[in-house]
């Protein structure tokens, strides 16, 4: 069974697997982390063989590392590689951050996370020509996804619409807005409007970007963890990001849309429902009465936004 | 790796130009790098970094706690004889302290667990569990063929096994097996570990007398009701595999295995368990 026609998906995880594969639920598009596939011989590949038949797969990486001045890591490039042959993804993506540098007399480490750029010159020639590398080597543009930081670079020749434009204009490659990520950098910068600062990131960006730029949007919940605001997927999408959705869907159209959810991880059906709210936000004439739901009934998370404005 | 800058060109100090430019990106990334990875609670200096003081500190845990918790997540899964032996709490606090002393040289935490097994040999608070090391090691084996090919042996392979001179034709083994050798039981210790209510009288007599244990480790099949996919072999079997691997005749691994080594048994259990890739004929009779 093929799924019905729709622009948005969910991320895949292993203990939705079997109900997954049972139910086939209408989605536009699943989304798996690249790296959890890596290995052509275990269960999971098999999953995802099996998935792909009946989904376009979306392959989200986040070991690249692709704003590393020392450079790609080519054995995972490789793995990446084999892998896009083997699935033919609809899309595939991964962060606008470094992981990999030097360290002691170790040589080269990774992170494994996603650690912040600056938004200079000298990182946009790194993270260009890494980009195109990859590009170059998977015969295909790929989105780069901007980071929920929690440090930034003082020095900077770019704002952040400006870097991504120009990213895309350089390179090719698309972006993955990541809404959740831009509500979570308003409000860790104690922004006085963190919704009107995502609204104003989100215009930039339109009027600098050349159309199709944004390839797919990300949800997501956040947390508050030690007085700081956590990108860690563990919850359902909050009320101002959805807000923040409709407002780049305002600018963008309708675009492919993924309900990312890690940690904490709920029924299938609670999945299913979030991205059945962002499939119907799609739909211009539901997404105006939508509007208008959400700046009536602003949830837990609205409160937390007042709050951090307000301090 | 394919440097984007060689070493000498990102640490070049000339002035001005793109050179200088990219050689600045490469050192605060470093610096962050070695802030994450630095066994100070706060953290080293990080210059040109927004923030500073508590909001620098917060941010820093984030990020530390991000990387420790994806490694920790992994090491879980990779070291479940470790995990159960140590409990939790010791054993996160283990992983904290490798993940410092090791970072991860790779994106793909599949392999974050990699030297685990000689980390721990060097920790001197754990000098009264001295099997840990292999323990580790062996649970490290279980993990790495558990994604290795599946074996391929196949009909012809057989056939020539039954036809050809036992000179002229070596056994190739799977890419899913591994020998563990080990001056403890540390075969004895995984089944303890993995199983519900085990004899750990038994146990503790078996380490007493110090028996030691090399373990046989494969790849699970599809049908795992047979147990755990490892067992402990004989020194016979022991010298048998060894030949194999160093791609010895037959005739010369059976002459290494000795008079005790009974061929017929394992290669019906290599045949049932998935031990074997092929039958190669060594050069045409």
């Amino acid at each position: 069974m093929q799924p019905q026609s729709a622009f948005c998906g969910i991320g895949l995880r292993q203990p939705h697997y079997q109900e997954f594969r049972a139910s086939r639920p209408a989605l536009g598009f699943v989304e798996v982390h690249s790296e959890n596939f890596f290995n052509p011989h275990d269960a999971a590949a098999q999953v995802l063989a099996a998935v792909r038949t009946d989904y376009p797969v979306s392959l989200h990486g986040v070991g690249l590392a692709l704003g590393s001045a020392c450079g790609l890591d080519d054995v995972h490039m490789e793995q990446l590689a084999a892998l896009v042959e083997r699935i033919d993804p609809v899309r595939v993506s991964d962060h606008a951050c470094f992981a990999r540098a030097p360290w002691s007399q170790r040589g080269i480490v990774h992170a494994n996370d996603l650690l912040p750029i600056a938004f200079t010159r000298g990182a946009l020639d790194i993270l260009c020509s890494n980009v195109q590398r990859v590009q170059e080597r998977l015969r295909r543009p790929i989105l780069v996804e901007n980071l929920s930081s929690y440090l930034e670079f003082t020095e900077r020749d770019y704002t952040e619409p400006q870097f991504f434009a120009e990213l895309g204009r350089r390179s090719g490659c698309g972006l993955l807005l990541d809404v959740n990520n831009l509500m979570v950098n308003a409000l860790n910068a104690a922004e006085p409007d963190p919704l009107q600062a995502v609204g104003d990131w989100i215009d930039e960006l339109a009027q600098l970007a050349h159309p199709g730029l944004v390839g797919e949007i990300h949800l997501a919940g956040f947390s508050e963890q030690h007085g700081l605001i956590i990108d860690d997927h563990s919850s359902p999408v909050s009320s101002p990001v959805w807000q923040a959705y409709v407002h780049a869907l305002d600018q963008f159209g309708a675009v492919p849309t993924l309900i990312e959810w890690d940690d904490r991880l709920p029924a299938l059906p609670v999945l299913l429902g979030e991205a059945a709210r962002a499939e119907a936000l799609c739909n211009p004439a539901l997404r105006h009465s939508q509007r208008r739901d959400d700046q009536e009934h602003g949830g837990r998370e609205q409160a937390i936004v007042r709050r951090r404005a307000a301090v | 790796m394919n440097a984007l800058f060689s070493p000498q060109e990102l640490m070049a100090q000339a002035d001005g130009g793109a050179l200088t430019t990219l050689a600045d990106e490469a050192r605060r990334q470093r610096e962050l790098v070695e802030a994450v990875f630095s066994p100070q609670a706060s953290g080293i200096a990080c210059a040109g970094v927004r923030q500073s003081g508590a909001r620098w500190q917060a941010g820093l845990a984030a990020y530390r706690g991000n990387g420790l918790a994806h490694a920790r997540n992994a090491l879980r899964v990779q070291f479940p004889t470790v995990l159960a032996m140590l409990g939790e709490e010791a054993f996160d606090a283990l992983c904290a302290r490798y993940w410092r002393a090791c970072p991860p040289r790779r994106g793909d935490l599949a392999w974050v667990g990699e030297e685990l097994p000689e980390f721990v040999e060097t920790l001197q608070a754990l000098d009264d569990w001295p099997w840990l090391g292999d323990c580790a090691r062996l649970d490290w084996a279980v993990w790495q063929i558990a994604g290795a090919a599946p074996a391929c042996l196949g009909m012809d392979d057989l056939q020539r096994l039954a036809a050809d001179d036992p000179q002229h034709l070596s056994l190739k083994l799977a890419h899913g097996v591994r020998r563990v050798p080990s001056a403890w039981p540390i075969v004895t210790l995984y089944l303890a570990h993995h199983t519900v209510n085990p004899d750990w009288d038994a146990v503790e007599q078996v380490i007493r007398q110090r028996q030691t244990e090399t373990a046989w480790v494969w790849r699970q099949q599809a049908d795992t009701s047979s147990g755990p996919p490892l067992l402990a072999i004989d020194a016979a079997t022991d010298r048998w595999i060894l030949a194999l691997s160093q791609g010895l005749n037959l005739e010369a691994a059976l002459d290494a295995a000795g008079a005790s080594f009974d061929f017929t048994a394992w290669l019906e259990q290599a045949v049932r368990q998935g031990w074997l890739d092929a039958a190669v004929a060594l050069h045409s009779p």
